[in-house]
């Protein structure tokens, strides 16, 4: 009778439990990611934000030394690799003069964006906090709306583009990364000058369609981003392999992400608002944002 | 249902996902891919408590990871909630054999991967367009086992569960 009553106890708690999943998820797919879900994620995320800080303050350290011990003999390679190319770079450079003046009037032509503009309103930022499982494409970042972080913002560091601000609190904001499979970004092929969608995969290259594409992409080509969500001319990354257009379909090929994602550290926010660099309507590749 | 226990279990969720975000996914991460340690926790916490408390951590520990991480809310919740059930309900079967305790903590770890996939699509997160989701999947459960080894017979000692009648005994 106990064990009976035990048992019909516990199913009803299950039952309730699993209810009260379906409802969250509902909820949170119907609000967005707002409302009450999302003032509550903010609050908890506030909550856990100096606790999570004060955790990665202390395992950085660790972990990099550790890291280090395991990649010794790979860092003496890497350094005599690196002085090779050093001198290799010095000699180039004094080849390069004449080049710069062409690649000022290339920049123009490619509307690029100077990267000094843009790093006069953006705000340097750590990442503290990684995501929550292998299918959460995110990092929380060390600094929120208090330093003037937003939501949309897009995020770089020195590798080229990260990704965009999705959730902010006070002194907090994840990034969705560039990986995420719920990602896509507007791209323009600099040499080809094509321009079309780089989706995320979830890890690994990114996915390239250029419906409008008519003539080859070379591997090793670089993309950067088309103005309209992000600024123009952030490095996404290069062509992973080459590719010919086909009947209907114009060019479908990967791209190799300029930034490793695995080992993101800094990263500097740019303070441009969503959309005020505007395209013309009808050369925005469709597909940008969240599919 | 033992409050204490229950605290102790809740405690180790929540560092379970404190260090998730910050340990595993960040630096213990070998081939990109990272152990599943909140399920880990649930299940080994689930293997000392009763089937009631094992269902309230799973849920708390699955919330929680929902609103630390940038996933729908409630998918961990209902994983984790299911995960802790099963693992009271297989417990009679594995206990006393630490082979097949072992074992369980492997096809616990696929079957939450894969339950959270097939959720997150049903929800509209484009999981399975993940190119290694199931290297992803395969890769946590044998991390999971690994830790298993340590983190079972630590979690029994905590919840100072009887060691005649716990997992390795």
């Amino acid at each position: 009778m106990l064990t009976n009553q035990r048992f019909a106890r516990s199913t009803a708690l299950f039952i309730s439990l699993i209810t009260l999943s379906f409802l969250l998820m509902t909820f949170d797919v119907r609000t967005e990611g707002g409302g009450v879900t999302g003032t509550l994620r903010d609050g908890v995320r506030t909550l856990f934000d100096p606790v999570q800080s004060a955790v990665s303050a202390v395992i950085r350290p660790v972990a990099n030394a550790a890291d280090a011990l395991v990649n010794l003999a790979g860092l003496r390679a890497e350094n005599d690799r690196l002085r090779e190319e050093l001198q290799d770079a010095n000699r180039v450079l004094q080849e390069t003069e004449g080049i710069r003046s062409e690649n000022e009037v290339l920049r123009e032509l490619l509307q690029l964006d100077l990267p000094g503009e843009l790093l006069t309103q953006s705000v340097v930022a750590r990442v503290q906090a990684g995501g929550s499982s292998n299918f959460d494409f995110s990092v929380v970042l060390n600094k929120g709306a208090d330093d003037g972080i937003g939501i949309g913002q897009p995020v770089v560091n020195l590798q080229g583009l990260v990704g965009h601000i999705d959730a902010v609190t006070s002194n907090s904001a994840t990034v969705k990364l560039l990986t995420d499979p719920d990602h896509a970004v507007a791209v323009r092929l600099v040499t080809t000058q094509f321009v079309g969608t780089a989706e995320g995969r979830g890890s690994g290259d990114l996915k390239f369609l250029s419906s409008r594409a008519d003539g080859p992409v070379e591997e090793g080509e670089v993309a950067v981003t088309f103005p309209n969500r992000y600024p123009a001319g952030l490095v996404v990354g290069t062509v992973a392999r080459s590719a010919e257009p086909a009947v209907g379909v114009g060019i479908q090929t990967t791209i190799d992400p300029a930034v490793d994602f695995e080992r993101l550290d800094f990263v500097r926010v740019i303070f441009s608002s969503p959309g005020s660099e505007e395209a013309p309507a009808d050369e925005v590749p469709a597909g940008e944002g969240s599919p | 249902m033992k409050f204490r226990h229950l605290n102790i279990g809740l405690a180790l969720g929540i560092g379970a996902v404190i260090l998730q975000t910050t340990l595993f996914d960040r630096f213990l991460d070998p081939f990109g891919v990272a152990p599943d340690f909140v399920l880990l926790i649930v299940v080994a916490t689930a293997y000392q408590l009763s089937e009631e408390a094992a269902m309230l951590l799973g849920f708390s520990a699955g919330l929680l990871t929902d609103l630390l991480g940038n996933t729908l809310l409630g998918v961990w919740a209902l994983v984790l909630t299911v995960i802790g059930y099963v693992t009271v309900r297989v417990r009679p079967r594995v206990e006393g054999n630490p082979v097949l305790t072992l074992a369980s903590v492997f096809v616990l770890t696929v079957a939450g991967e894969l339950l959270y996939a097939v959720l997150g699509t049903l929800f509209g997160q484009q999981v399975f367009s993940d190119v290694n989701a199931f290297k992803k999947v395969l890769l946590a459960a044998v991390y999971n086992l690994l830790l298993a080894v340590i983190v079972l017979p630590v979690t029994a000692r905590l919840m100072r569960r009887d060691p005649a009648a716990g997992v390795w005994a």
